[in-house]
């Protein structure tokens, strides 16, 4: 990886709820314009890790970080003061949760709504632009088309699940974090969503929580095994699944845990 | 053996629950009889004019101190119904808002001792017994009333007005207003904090998540996503309102007038009486008949009115749950 | 039934005191009445075995109104539930319309009328007892009752009723009076209907009531006084005055000596008491309050209202009046007690307790109690006008 090809760099990260500090020591660099994959047991640290790179877990009482975590070159702990900085930051990297969280409101209004808020804009024309190209990118369009006034809440989980990615891309991040975005969704819905992101990877770079290690086989470029708080291997993908230098991960691919 | 043991447990539990619901309904329906009942010699005299007509404080007047035979059994409420729904309808206007925002801050915007100790202070200020309030109005609302808007002059000239005679004494429908309007305030924020917080964290979450900034997310995600709590609370809220008897017999002024437009900024200056403080206010009166009757058709006529409101409140969610 | 035979039974047994007893001048004889000493200015006697008091104190102790028809030389003792007379020198006595003897009839000694303790205490419904060896009569009436009793109704009166149902409840540990107030109305439908066993009024009842059958009993006198702000210059009013301001007819304080300032009129809630006063006595059917006067739930809530408008003019039961407000001297004399008593002050009105049929039991007995010393001086602590 050279320099420039870095999108987020994290050193020496530890982190705590309360007195449990549940990442330990992590350093890691993720490139640019790729798919990273994070895989490891329940409880390991993932989602903290990942909800650390856009500070939502801000929003947890008795959140605490040491180390740095650098985007785009900002330490985003010790440079970001700013609520304004602070949006910039998140506007920069969307987030697609475990569980489909779309807006309870209609279709058009959940990709709509960020658009707005972003570019501070209302024209009609060019939001309903927006909204129809984030639909297509998603591969959701030909579904939804006839009922963009439906509430977003009576789309199915996979559909869910791809507006929630539709409503990142409105507002153009350059890092997409995904936290099992397939874990509620069928075979096929995974598949669709496999696909989105192996074309999303040519815009975006992807971080990808998952405990299915056969799709971080099909799509990762380069694979993280988290291990209770601490990051055991990282590697490209198939140096991880061929190679896997340490021991802990070698279980792990084989299932023995 | 056991699981027969059980059967029968629950079949008695069924049971009990079924008798207790039956009662309670029969219970309900009783009351609405009684009430109907009690109320059917006014009402079958004045009909539609209970609601339309005015001049409740001299009928009730006439009333108690002419012999059996003279007493009117004609009641107009116009007046009494107009200000109920007109202070109930200000009390919101000032409290939605104000209770809406306090909510907010304390759910959203405060550091979390802070937030405790304001929603403690909140929920301790919806449980205080409403004559406190009707005091505190009575102690300082009223004079402030009086002082900043009623001069000697105006008294004056009220006592001569061509359209409506009146007392400005500062215990107006202002007054009310304002009274219900503190009073409705904290339960309106207590059941709006519930509201927001019942809303899932993950649509906060996605929200900030998104860039959007917190005071957006408040206002276009939560607050909206909280929609069917707020209405709750502002049916409840009405429902008090309407319901309000102490507080605004002690500050409304006590005489069944309805505000005139044409008197300008005076129409809140206006001495009122609402429905439910009529049925305290005059309760003295109650021995006899016609008086009785007319109180329990304020009765009847309060509980068409609130049952209406949150009719007409089920609709509007309703309609803007579609959108 | 039951009532004929005691009396025989006792006036059997007058009979054999008079065959046995002699006269003598009795040092050192004590009556109580419920447990404390009666104190009389003059000693009791002892004749013929009979203990003689002066009839005031005995019957007043019991709640009665006495008074002394010279003409026919008779004490007439009228309580809620008995009326007795008296003839001095004569051994027959009326007890509610029947003619009852007596072994020693009522006697004059040195100017005072003495009668017979037991025959007047049992005649008004006590149990009296001789005590030999403390030579004590014991007269048992407000102690030792049992049973509820409910009384509701004027707020006016309410006070006095609360204090005298705790002061014999004290009394009557066995007995449980609770009072409520609700108005005069309150009370006159509650007594009417039966959920009340006494129903209290601070106005007279009307015609019809006493159809139904309420029998009132006047309990003592209450004063309307018309109050206005301290900071208003208008000290008196004439009854003329004050009507022509309530009715709405002078409505500037600068046509009765004021400053130029609009009157602003306190009334009360129809069913008040007080309004009920401040009709028959000050507007007298010739003219109506005003509509627009401000109605009040409560005397204290006219006093309030009063009290912090300058420009405001109520009224109260003349007990409520306090410094906060100024009573307004009315037809040129002042609102005092002292005045109301001597029925000098203008606005003066009765204060009742009615019952259902004539007053019997329990329920006589509190009313009685009411118009006893004691209650007496309860009724005068809240400021109205006892009965004597
Ligand atoms: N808000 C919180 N407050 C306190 N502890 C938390 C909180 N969130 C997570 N934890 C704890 O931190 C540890 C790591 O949790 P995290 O959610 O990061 O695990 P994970 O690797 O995402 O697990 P999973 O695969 O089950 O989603 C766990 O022990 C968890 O109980
Ligand atoms: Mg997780």
């Amino acid at each position: 990886m050279t320099l420039s090809n870095i999108s987020i760099a994290v050193k020496n990260v530890d982190s705590w709820y309360g007195e449990k500090q549940v990442l330990k020591n992590i350093n890691m660099e993720i490139e640019k314009k790729s798919i990273t994959a994070l895989i490891g047991p329940s409880a390991c640290g993932k989602t903290t890790f990942l909800k650390s790179l856009n500070r939502i877990n801000d929003l947890v009482k008795g959140f605490k970080i040491s180390g740095i975590i650098s985007v785009g070159g900002q330490d985003i702990y010790k440079d970001i003061k700013k609520a304004s900085d602070l949006m910039f930051l998140r506007q920069k990297m969307g987030m697609v949760f475990q569980i489909p969280n779309p807006f309870p409101m209609s279709i058009y209004k959940n990709l709509a709504l960020p658009f707005s808020e972003k570019n501070n804009l209302s024209s009609r024309k060019r939001i309903d632009e927006v909204v129809v190209k984030c639909l297509k990118d998603v591969h959701l369009y030909d579904e939804v088309k006839e009922r963009l006034d439906a509430s977003a809440l009576d789309l199915s989980g996979g559909q869910q699940q791809r507006l929630c990615i539709a409503r990142c891309l409105t507002i153009t991040p350059e890092i997409i974090l995904f936290d099992e975005p397939c874990s509620s969704l069928d075979p096929i819905s995974t598949l669709k969503i496999e696909d989105l992101l192996r074309e999303l990877k040519e815009q975006y770079t992807l971080v990808i929580v998952t405990h299915n290690l056969e799709q971080a086989k099909r799509i990762a470029d380069r694979v993280g095994f988290f291990y209770q708080g601490e990051l055991i291997e990282y590697s490209a993908k198939d140096k991880f699944f061929t190679r896997p230098r340490h021991e802990l991960t070698q279980k792990y691919l084989a299932g023995k845990f | 053996m056991k699981s027969n043991k059980r059967m029968v447990k629950d079949n008695i539990f069924k049971h009990i629950l079924l008798v207790s619901a039956v009662l309670g309904g029969l219970m309900i329906a009783f009351i609405f009889v009684f009430i109907f009942i009690k109320a059917w010699g006014v009402l079958s005299v004045s009909g539609l004019g209970f609601i339309t007509e005015t001049g409740f404080s001299e009928q009730i007047r006439d009333s108690y101190y002419l012999a059996a035979g003279e007493q009117t059994w004609f009641f107009g409420t116009k007046g009494l119904f107009i200000a109920t729904l007109l202070t109930t309808a200000g009390a919101l206007l000032l409290a939605v808002p104000l209770g809406i925002g306090t909510a907010v801050i304390v759910c959203e915007f405060s550091h979390r001792a802070i937030a405790r100790m304001l929603s403690s202070v909140i929920r301790l200020l919806a449980s205080i017994p409403s004559i406190i309030y009707g005091l505190i109005g009575l102690m300082v609302v009223v004079p402030y009333i009086k002082d900043s808007f009623i001069s000697p002059e105006l008294q004056i000239q009220y006592l001569y007005d061509p359209i409506m005679r009146m007392q400005l004494s500062g215990k107006s429908l202002l007054a009310g207003i304002i009274v219900l309007g503190i009073m409705i305030m904290p339960i309106l924020t207590a059941l709006t904090v519930d509201a927001i917080k019942a809303v899932p964290k993950s649509y906060k979450e996605a929200g900030l998540g998104l860039g959007i900034s917190h005071w957006r997310v408040v206002t276009k995600i939560l607050l909206p996503a909280a929609k069917s709590g707020l209405f709750a609370g502002i049916i409840l809220a009405a429902g008090r309102g309407i319901g309000e008897a102490i507080a605004l017999s002690m500050v409304s002024g006590g005489i069944s007038n309805v505000p005139q437009v044409a008197h300008g900024g005076v129409f809140f200056l206006t001495p009122v009486l609402t429905l439910a403080s009529a049925i305290v206010n005059k309760s003295e009166a109650m021995s006899v008949a016609a008086i009785e009757s007319a109180l329990f058709s304020c009765g009847v006529v309060l509980i068409l009115t609130s049952m209406l409101f949150s009719l007409s409140t089920r609709l509007v969610e309703r309609a803007v749950k579609m959108k | 039934m039951k009532d004929l035979k005691t009396k025989v039974i006792v006036l059997t047994m007058m009979l054999c005191f008079v065959l046995v007893g002699t006269a003598s001048a009795a040092e050192g004889i004590k009556v109580n009445v419920d447990g404390s000493a009666l104190n009389m200015d003059v000693a009791p006697v002892m004749q013929e075995g009979r203990v003689l008091v002066p009839f005031r104190f005995i019957a007043e102790n019991l709640g009665g109104i006495v008074s002394w028809d010279a003409g026919s030389q008779t004490v007439k003792i009228v309580t809620a539930d008995k009326n007795v007379s008296l003839p001095v020198g004569q051994t027959t006595a009326t007890v509610n319309g029947t003619a009852q003897t007596l072994d020693v009839p009522a006697t004059v000694v040195d100017g005072r009328t003495l009668v017979p303790v037991r025959f007047v205490a049992e005649s008004l419904g006590a149990d009296v007892s001789w005590d030999d060896a403390t030579q004590t009569v014991n007269v048992k009436y407000f102690s030792g009752i049992t049973g509820t009793l409910k009384v509701g109704g004027s707020t006016t009166v309410l006070p006095v009723a609360q204090a005298s149902a705790d002061a014999l409840m004290k009394l009557s540990p066995g007995l449980s009076v609770t009072v409520t107030g609700g108005g005069s109305g309150v009370g006159t439908s509650g007594a009417k209907d039966g959920t009340l066993n006494i129903g209290m009024q601070s106005s007279d009842l009307k015609q019809e009531d006493k159809a139904a059958g309420l029998v009132p009993v006047s309990v003592g006198r209450d004063a309307i006084v018309v109050i206005v702000n301290k900071a208003n210059t208008v000290e008196a009013l004439t009854r003329e005055q004050i009507k022509k301001i309530f009715s709405g007819e002078i409505k500037n304080w600068q046509d009765v000596g004021g400053k130029n300032a609009a009157i602003v009129l306190h009334t009360r809630e129809a069913g008040s008491g007080t309004l009920d006063g401040f009709n028959s006595l000050i507007m007298k059917k010739e003219a109506e309050i005003d509509a627009i006067a401000e109605p009040h739930a409560s005397n204290p809530l006219v006093k309030q209202a009063v009290a912090n408008d300058e420009n405001a003019i109520g009224f109260l039961s003349l007990g409520h009046l306090d410094t906060s407000v100024k009573g307004i001297v009315a037809e040129g004399v002042v609102a005092s007690e002292a005045n109301a008593a001597t029925g000098q002050y203008p606005f003066v009105r009765n204060l009742w307790l009615s019952t259902k049929g004539t007053p019997s039991g329990q329920a006589a007995k509190f009313i009685n109690f009411v118009r006893s010393v004691k209650g007496q001086q309860i009724l005068a602590s809240e400021d109205f006008i006892p009965l004597r």
